[in-house]
Parts: C-alpha cells; sequence; structure tokens
C-alpha cells in the first residue's frame, strides 16, 4: 500500500455519468485513485471542497447507484489488481484484491496467476455479468443464480479495508466488530448504537441484527456508508462433480410443479453435496433468447432452443460425491416427469466447463431486456428500466408469477419474469413502448411493492436500491426501518457527502419513483 | 448407411505449457471435447437423422486414439446421441503427429469396417494443424471435403455442403463413402439430455490396443514414426508494450481521424474545444 497520496482530479467524460439503469447524471470531476490512501485523498478532498461524491464500479448496476449527481466520481477503475494470495490461520486460502479488480479478471487470475500448486481454487458469488467489479459487488452485496446455496458476496470476505466518507482508513477483519441487540462497536472505540431487533421492512439495505458482523452489515451499502478499499476474499476449492440441467415445459405450471417438489433438495447431504441453483424462465424469456441468439455472439453457443417450450427451470448441483449427485438427479428426473416433462426436453451439463454454456442463458435474458430497452428508449428516451426484483418467501413464489403474468395481461403490457425461484426472488422487468404504459407500469410496481411488504417480503432484494427503488421503499417500507437507515447515514456519513438521505428520499416526481 | 465421427479430448481452460521443453503437460488442465468436435458430431447426428431408413437413424460411432482419460471425450459423445464409442489406448501411440495419428485412426476404422459418412471437427485447440481429417482421408482412400460451413442436405442419392475457401464459398456435391471436416458454422450443437448423460456414465466404451489392430508393427505408431518433431512452442511474445491511451472524446476522435487510412502521417487537426492529443 505505497505509493502517492495525492490523486489529479480530471474533467468527468459523459461516458461515466450512467450505468445499466439507463439512468444518466452528471459530474465535475473525476478521480482515478490507485490505492486505498489516494483514495482517502479524494474523499477527503471531496468533503473540504463540498463536492458530492459517487463511488462508481463498472458502472454495470441496473438500479443508478453509480450514476453521479454533480461534483465528483470516485472511479475504481485503476484499482485493479490482485494483492497477495495466502493461507489464513486455518488454512484457507485468501486472496486480497483491489475493488476495481472484476470478476472475469478474478476468475483468469485464479486459473492462471496463482501458483501452480493454488490452481483450481475459485470464488463463489457470481453476478453473472462478468466485468463487474468487486467492490461493486460487494456494493450491491451481489447474489447471483448460486446464492441459493453462496448467498450475498459479502459472506465471502475475510476483511475489508474500508474507507469511511470523512476519509479514514478502517481494517474490519471478519469476527472482530459484531452488533449486539443495541447497537455495533466500530474502529477508533466509537459505537453505532440502534435497535437491532427490527425487522427488514421491505429491505435489507443496513438492517442490522444480534450477532451481525460490520463487514455484512455494510455489504450492499451501495457505495452509501463508505468505500470498499480492498477485498479479502475467502476462496474453495473447486468442486470435483459439478452438474447444470435445464429441464423444459410445455406449461408454466408444470414448471411450478417441478420447482415446487424440487423445494425438498434444499440444503445440503453431509459431505455438502448440494442444489446450487433454481432459476425460472417464463415463456416471454425464452422467446427473447430464441428471437434474440442468432442475433447475439455471445449466445451463440447455445443449443437449439426451437421446440415450443413454455417455461424452464435451470438447476446446478455441485458436490465432492459424484455418485451421489448423479441419485439426486435421478430423483430429479423423476419429479420432473411426475410434472408432466419429457426426458428428451432437457439440457444437462456434467462438468463446470459445459455448463457454462447454459449460463448463457440466464445472462442473456436481462442482457436482451437492455438490448431491448436501448431500442425503445431511441423513441422514448424517458424511458428506464421498469423492474422489480422483490424477494418473497418462496413458498408463494406460483402466486406473484401467476399475479405478475395477470397484471401485465390485464393491463397490456409486454413484460418478462425470471430469476432465482428457489429464494422467491424472481425478477419482473417491464418494457412500456409508450408514455401511458410507462405510467402504467409505475402502478404495477406500486401494486407489487404493496404486495410483496404485507407478505413479509423485501422490496429492491437484488439490485440494490440507487436510484430507482428509494420510492418504493419509502411508500411501502416501514417508516420505523427508513428512521433507523437515516440515523445510520448520519452516524457514518454525517457530512452527506455520499448523499445516501437524498438518494434513498427521492422527491415524489424525480427519477426514484420508478 | 454407417457413419463414423473422430474425435479429440484436449486440455481444457487453462492448460501448461512446460517452459523448459514447451510442450503442453497433460493432466495440467481438466481434459475436454475438442470444442470442433461438437460440431462435427452434430452434424453426423444430423445425417444419421436425415438418412434414417424404416427402423430410425443409423448408429454413428465414435473413435479416439488418446490416454485412458480420453474416455471422458467418448463418454460426452455417447451423451449427445454416439451410439457406440471406441477408444484407441497404447503407449505405443504416444507422441503421433498428424499422418501417424490419422493412420492410427484409418487402422481403427478399418478394423471396424469403414464408414460410409466420417466426420472430424475441422480442427483441435491443441495441435490445431486441421491436417488430420486430409491425412486420414487418403490412408482410407476416400475423397475428403474440409471447412464446411453448411450442410444442404444428406439423402441416400449423396450430399451437398457449402465449403467456405479463400476468396468464395464452394457448393460441393458427391456420393458416399466421403469425409466431412467440419467448421464452426455448419450446425448449432445440441445439448445432451439428462437420461442420456447419466447413461453414458456408464455405457461400455471398446478399448483396442496396438496389438488389437490390422497392423500391429508398434515402429509404424507413435513418436518414433512421426516425421514432424515439434522443436518449440511458445506464446506470442508481445514485447511491444502498447500502454493504453488515456484521453477525452476530442483527443479520442482526432487520433483516430489520424489513423485512418490515406492519412497516416498527416498532421491531426486539434479537437475544437483547444488541446491536441496528448
Ligand atoms: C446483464 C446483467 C445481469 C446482471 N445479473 C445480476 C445478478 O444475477 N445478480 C446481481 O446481484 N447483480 C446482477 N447484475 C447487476 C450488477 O452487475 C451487479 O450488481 C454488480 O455487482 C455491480 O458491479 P459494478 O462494478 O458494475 O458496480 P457499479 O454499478 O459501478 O456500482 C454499483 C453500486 O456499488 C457501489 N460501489 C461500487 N464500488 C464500490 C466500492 N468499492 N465500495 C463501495 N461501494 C461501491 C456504487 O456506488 C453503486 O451504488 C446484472 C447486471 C447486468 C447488466
Amino acid at each position: 500500500m505505497t505509493g502517492k497520496t495525492e490523486t489529479d482530479l480530471k474533467p468527468c467524460p459523459p461516458g461515466y455519468c450512467l450505468d445499466e439503469s439507463r439512468l444518466s447524471g452528471q459530474a465535475e470531476f473525476i478521480a482515478f485513485p490507485e490505492n486505498p490512501e489516494e483514495a482517502a485523498g479524494v474523499i477527503r478532498r471531496a468533503a473540504e471542497e463540498g463536492f458530492p461524491l459517487t463511488i462508481q464500479g463498472a458502472r454495470t448496476g441496473i438500479t443508478g447507484g453509480a450514476v453521479p449527481r454533480g461534483g465528483l466520481v470516485l472511479s475504481t477503475e485503476r484499482m485493479n489488481r490482485p494483492l497477495e494470495f495466502f493461507r489464513d490461520s486455518q488454512g484457507a486460502p485468501v486472496l486480497r484484491v483491489q475493488p476495481g479488480m472484476s470478476f472475469e479478471a478474478l476468475g483468469n487470475h485464479l486459473s492462471r496467476g496463482l501458483p501452480v500448486p493454488e490452481r483450481g481454487l475459485y470464488f463463489p458469488p457470481n453476478p453473472t455479468e462478468s466485468t463487474a467489479t468487486l467492490g461493486g459487488g460487494f456494493g450491491c452485496n451481489a447474489q447471483g443464480p448460486n446464492s441459493l446455496r453462496w448467498g450475498g458476496l459479502g459472506a465471502h470476505l475475510q476483511d475489508l479495508t474500508w474507507i469511511t466518507p470523512a476519509g479514514e482508513i478502517w481494517t474490519l477483519p471478519r469476527g472482530r466488530y459484531r452488533f449486539d441487540e443495541t447497537g455495533c462497536p466500530l474502529p477508533g472505540g466509537s459505537r453505532l448504537s440502534c435497535d437491532s431487533l427490527l425487522p427488514a421492512g421491505g429491505s435489507r439495505f443496513l438492517h442490522p441484527r444480534p450477532g451481525l458482523d460490520l463487514l455484512d452489515f455494510l455489504a450492499g451499502s451501495e457505495g452509501l456508508a463508505g468505500f470498499a478499499g480492498e477485498l479479502s476474499l475467502t476462496l474453495r476449492g473447486l468442486p470435483a462433480a459439478a452438474w447444470g440441467v435445464v429441464y423444459f415445459f410445455e406449461e408454466d405450471s408444470g414448471a411450478l410443479n417441478f420447482a415446487e417438489s424440487l423445494g425438498q433438495w434444499r440444503g445440503e447431504t453431509s459431505g455438502g453435496e448440494a442444489l446450487t441453483t433454481l432459476e425460472y424462465y417464463d415463456h416471454s424469456s425464452l422467446d427473447l433468447v430464441r428471437s434474440g441468439a442468432s442475433r447475439t455472439a455471445a449466445l451463440r453457443s447455445l443449443p437449439p432452443l426451437d421446440s415450443p417450450w413454455k417455461a424452464a427451470i435451470q438447476v446446478e448441483l455441485e458436490g465432492e460425491d459424484s455418485p451421489l449427485l448423479e441419485d439426486m438427479l435421478t430423483g430429479h428426473l423423476e419429479l420432473f416427469r411426475a410434472a408432466g416433462g419429457r426426458e428428451e426436453d432437457t439440457w444437462a451439463a456434467g462438468s463446470l466447463q459445459e455448463l457454462e454454456k447454459f449460463r448463457l442463458l440466464r445472462h442473456g435474458v436481462p442482457e436482451l431486456i437492455n438490448t431491448e430497452l436501448d431500442r425503445l428508449r431511441r423513441e422514448l428516451p424517458e424511458l428506464r428500466k421498469t423492474a422489480g426484483d422483490f424477494e418473497i418467501p418462496p413458498p408463494l413464489a406460483r402466486t406473484y408469477r401467476e399475479t405478475y403474468r395477470r397484471d401485465m395481461e390485464e393491463e397490456g403490457l409486454r413484460g418478462f419474469v425470471f430469476g432465482h425461484l428457489g429464494e422467491g426472488r424472481l425478477h419482473v422487468n417491464l418494457l412500456p413502448r409508450n408514455g401511458e404504459e410507462i405510467r402504467r407500469s409505475r402502478t404495477l410496481l406500486d401494486r407489487w411493492a404493496a404486495l410483496t411488504v404485507g407478505d413479509g417480503g423485501l422490496i429492491a432484494a437484488e439490485n440494490g436500491i440507487g436510484r430507482l427503488k428509494g420510492g418504493l421503499l419509502r411508500r411501502y417500507g416501514s417508516p420505523e426501518r427508513w428512521n433507523q437507515i437515516e440515523s445510520f447515514l448520519r452516524v457514518l456519513d454525517p457530512g452527506n457527502r455520499l448523499g445516501g438521505v437524498e438518494i434513498l428520499n427521492p422527491p415524489e416526481n424525480g427519477e426514484g419513483r420508478t | 448407411m454407417r457413419i463414423g465421427v473422430c474425435i479429440k479430448q484436449v486440455p481444457g481452460g487453462s492448460a501448461r505449457m512446460d517452459g523448459e521443453t514447451g510442450l503442453l503437460i497433460r493432466g495440467s488442465a481438466q481434459g475436454v471435447l475438442n470444442p470442433y468436435d461438437y460440431f462435427a458430431l452434430e452434424a453426423a447426428l444430423q445425417a444419421a437423422a436425415s438418412l434414417a431408413g424404416p427402423e430410425g437413424p443409423g448408429e454413428v460411432t465414435a473413435l479416439t486414439m488418446g490416454p485412458p482419460q480420453a474416455e471422458g471425450a467418448l463418454r460426452e459423445a455417447l451423451a449427445l446421441g454416439a451410439g457406440k464409442a471406441l477408444l484407441l489406448c497404447d503407449s505405443g501411440f504416444a507422441g503421433a503427429d498428424a499422418a501417424i495419428t490419422a493412420r492410427t485412426l484409418a487402422q481403427g476404422w478399418e478394423k471396424l469396417g469403414v464408414p460410409e459418412l466420417i466426420f472430424c471437427g475441422q480442427q483441435t485447440t491443441d495441435g490445431d494443424t486441421a491436417q488430420v481429417p486430409f491425412a486420414l482421408a487418403a490412408r482410407l482412400g476416400i475423397p475428403a471435403v474440409g471447412w464446411v460451413k453448411a450442410i444442404e442436405y444428406f439423402r441416400a442419392e449423396g450430399f451437398s455442403v457449402l465449403q467456405e475457401l479463400s476468396g468464395g464459398t464452394v457448393r460441393v456435391r458427391g456420393g458416399y463413402p466421403a469425409l466431412f471436416a467440419i467448421g464452426r458454422e455448419a450446425v448449432q450443437p445440441r445439448a445432451a439430455s439428462l437420461p442420456r448423460r447419466l447413461e453414458a456414465r456408464r455405457a461400455p466404451v471398446t478399448r483396442w490396443t496396438l496389438a488389437d489392430l490390422p497392423d500391429p508393427a508398434p515402429h509404424r505408431y507413435g513418436l518414433a514414426a512421426s516425421p514432424t518433431r515439434v522443436k518449440r512452442i511458445y506464446a506470442p511474445l508481445g514485447e511491444a508494450k502498447t500502454p493504453p491511451l488515456r484521453v477525452d472524446p476530442g483527443e479520442a476522435a482526432a487520433l483516430i481521424l489520424g489513423a485512418l487510412p490515406g492519412r497516416e502521417g498527416q498532421p491531426v487537426p486539434p479537437p475544437s474545444g483547444g488541446g491536441g492529443p496528448g
């Protein structure tokens, strides 16, 4: 961590003022620090000069969290290096990285850059967008399809170098700072006081509970509580066996029945064999891939999707005991048949390399929705990403799927439903074609948010609140939790440099109104 | 009609080279089916379906020469739809170059009964010579069509395919027997179904050694018989490092303009708003 501590501020080019939400903002300056000291210097300078500050990774976020609102952008583009590989006191492999390292660069480093005997390790969190950064993944506590088993990115950190909005550098080793019922000690002797027993009230954002590590509390804080300056990633050995299977159905109900019956397969065997992924695709999502595959180079290696399938369930399993996994799959196949599936309507991969191809399906859907969004935006510039990432108790997934479908049909709206069915986190994306449809889409998102919170679910459960979901949360989340979040932000960012209070509290007709 | 497909196991993603000898360290990466062979196998399965008689599509036989673990590639072929799998496996085969690999494969086919239709991937991702299909056809004395980029039909009376050649595309029509080297654009490989993939894990794979071949003379196989010598393999050196330029959009536009054909070396106009390329 040596090097200069002064970083030049440069005029901010427009390319750094937008992200995958299709929101755009503006900023006067941008800084590209190369280490935590430089980043702390930039943050202090923003504080001294009174600049609003926006923390930015690769801008693949889909709720506008990295879109600046004037002032200064702190980009991690030049903090993109692996730093150190070591084994911790328990022998677990750990890689310390800078926050601007992308998931793709991490994968390459793990397969080619580590000392030879250490090859064959991997980092489980995978938000599917390989250009995203690890810092951005921490900012959103990214959860990819395999979060069924592995949870969010934060859970896979061993320690964190955190830079506060005042420019102080904290070291947060896992286990040192934990919440009790009344709050959490902070480095330097101060304390974050709170009622740690308050229910989530619609959002995981800065949600404490007794026993929670400060590191996990800050995961998902969306660049509004400080800056992840270095991350120590806990790595794992590649599983001895891995399977990926996509089950296709001619009826949506078959897919949902099958997924429900797979529910019993959640959890691990004593040897660690487990279902890591349980994803759902509705017929519109499959149609989108069908029509987009020939036009999108990345999707060309997908197998043909030419059968009249109307829904699909994608699962992945991994473990050490190959025959046991095969037994589990034989069990799945029986459930598939019982749900009306035909054996030939399956795609199966029996190795990590092969199952990568099927992951294209999962990544292709949001990617193609965004392409479609861009096309529509040429005629309708005010159009933004209009999507919900609600999380509801998994047994309610079927009802919600049905509600989304019925509501979209009744409103005459085009939409797509796909995502992490196994965790009750279905993504619903709408593609309005005119101003009136934008209005109706927003009404639907409001209706679904209200329903979700009523059922004890979460709004903005995966992609962050950013500048798109604050309004929903304000309207439907619990006021007690809202006040708690504001009180945390007042302690963590007393000067409101990162703008959390306004960003999460947008004007009713502003960007935050989805 | 008998249909065969030649396949090969190649190192997956992160194979390593021995820094001293320049040779590939086998076992340094998980073996996978050569990516081009998926296209060959798909073409074979589609041909079998097109040529199906009243009893259904004919069986596709997959053949490979390799170490014991090359059985993995054959199981992949079985999972995808091949009906039979044959591994030519003997330490005497090790180190074969393209010509001797073709000779060994030809021996395998001769013992099995040479199929009327043989499919190969256009090349492999490790050897990369793209020579084996043609050397094999020469050994078997059958015609070969390489760089197949589209299949128009396989019918009982003959085939029609499009072949990519430098400078153009050629339509090739012919009868059987014939051998095809299939390119990546020709077909869209299917995925294995779950029951097939599970069955393929347990399906029998026939294994023949040198002694099983019609010509069992050891000196005609492997490294000793191979006329090709690999003197050294090395990664492109990339010594001339070009650091990324960090310029604003105006400067970038001026730089690109200056690099356009016919404008090289001409003075680059300063971008509006001042400042030349930095
Ligand atoms: C096609 C597509 C598919 C996607 N699929 C998924 C998915 O399956 N699961 C999922 O979780 N996400 C998904 N995403 C969203 C996105 O890729 C992830 O959330 C990703 O983690 C964002 O990383 P980034 O580097 O682009 O961050 P950015 O977009 O630049 O920033 C995201 C947020 O993190 C904050 N941040 C960035 N760096 C830091 C840092 N060093 N310290 C503190 N805060 C920081 C920013 O301020 C911002 O609020 C998808 C996106 C696309 C385009």
